[in-house]
């Protein structure tokens, strides 16, 4: 059975015509499709910094939002002992 | 390769790219004619090339954010998209990969696949390619056509010095391998 034809091999001589290359040369085209491509994927800007750094911001946040949960609490727990205690204090002996 | 003083510009300007995509525009300029050739010589049709050349670019701006310096060459990530892009084209058209091999290249390939360079051994090589899975040509490709170093092979590989070498010496014996089971028949 006859071997099947993977490749299409094409033996070059010389070398490459750098004219070409610089011929398709065009970043205009190329910038413009990215634009469209970032006007089509609105929350891209949301991904601009690395998943690192995300990761980092994510806890802090995480952080900075349960130590706020807990002050509060305390607060609250803080201002209701208060009024408990002028309560208690209003009481005639 | 590039010098460790090329590499450092070019992540100074790929952290600026990041920054003002309109600043990509100087690594594409300096960039746009190997990743051009690199392509070209994977499908021998210039129009096509400079389709998937402007769609690798488009793909390294839009994953840029992602981009980590790992303190190889920036070519080397863009390289590596371009494989995908070739490979993605291929897969979706149900197409023969295009396989471009320079004739000053061809005696170094025969002589350490150990058959004498001849005609008849070039032929001989040119068919036994067909015996090769597609990672193991674009090893041969990037290290015996193309004459890459290891490093910035294994740059474009995703893979460690180490396992390019070891696989390419493995793909160089299998080829001679399957060079002298064809001379047999």
């Amino acid at each position: 059975m006859k071997e099947q034809k993977k490749y299409n091999i094409k033996i070059k001589s010389g070398s490459s015509n750098p004219k070409k290359a610089d011929s398709h040369k065009d970043f205009e085209k190329v910038y413009s499709a990215y634009s469209s491509w970032v006007y089509r994927h609105p929350w891209y800007k949301a991904q601009l910094h690395m998943p690192r750094y995300r990761k980092v911001f994510m806890y802090v946040l995480l952080i900075v939002l349960i130590s706020y949960l807990v002050y509060e609490a305390i607060q609250k727990e803080q201002e209701m002992e208060k009024a408990q205690q002028e309560q208690v204090d209003s009481i005639p002996k | 390769m590039a010098t460790n003083k090329e590499i450092i510009i070019q992540h100074k300007l790929v952290e600026a790219a990041k920054r003002k995509p309109k600043m990509f525009k100087r690594l594409y300029e300096m960039f746009h004619n190997d990743i051009f050739y690199f392509i070209l010589n994977r499908c021998h049709d210039e129009h096509l090339a400079a389709d998937l050349c402007s769609k690798t670019f488009l793909k390294a701006m839009i994953n840029l954010p992602k981009y980590e310096f790992k303190g190889l060459p920036f070519s080397a990530w863009l390289f590596r998209i371009a494989s995908n892009e070739l490979n993605l084209f291929y897969r979706s058209n149900n197409k023969n990969r295009d396989v471009s091999i320079e004739e000053n290249v061809l005696p170094e390939i025969i002589e350490e696949t150990e058959f004498q360079y001849s005609e008849e051994s070039i032929d001989l090589l040119l068919e036994s390619i067909n015996g090769l899975d597609l990672e193991e040509v674009e090893l041969l490709e990037l290290r015996y056509f193309e004459k890459r170093s290891v490093k910035e092979v294994s740059g474009i590989l995703g893979m460690s010095e180490a396992n390019v070498k070891t696989k390419t010496h493995r793909v160089v014996k299998k080829l001679g391998k399957i060079m002298k089971a064809k001379s047999e028949k």
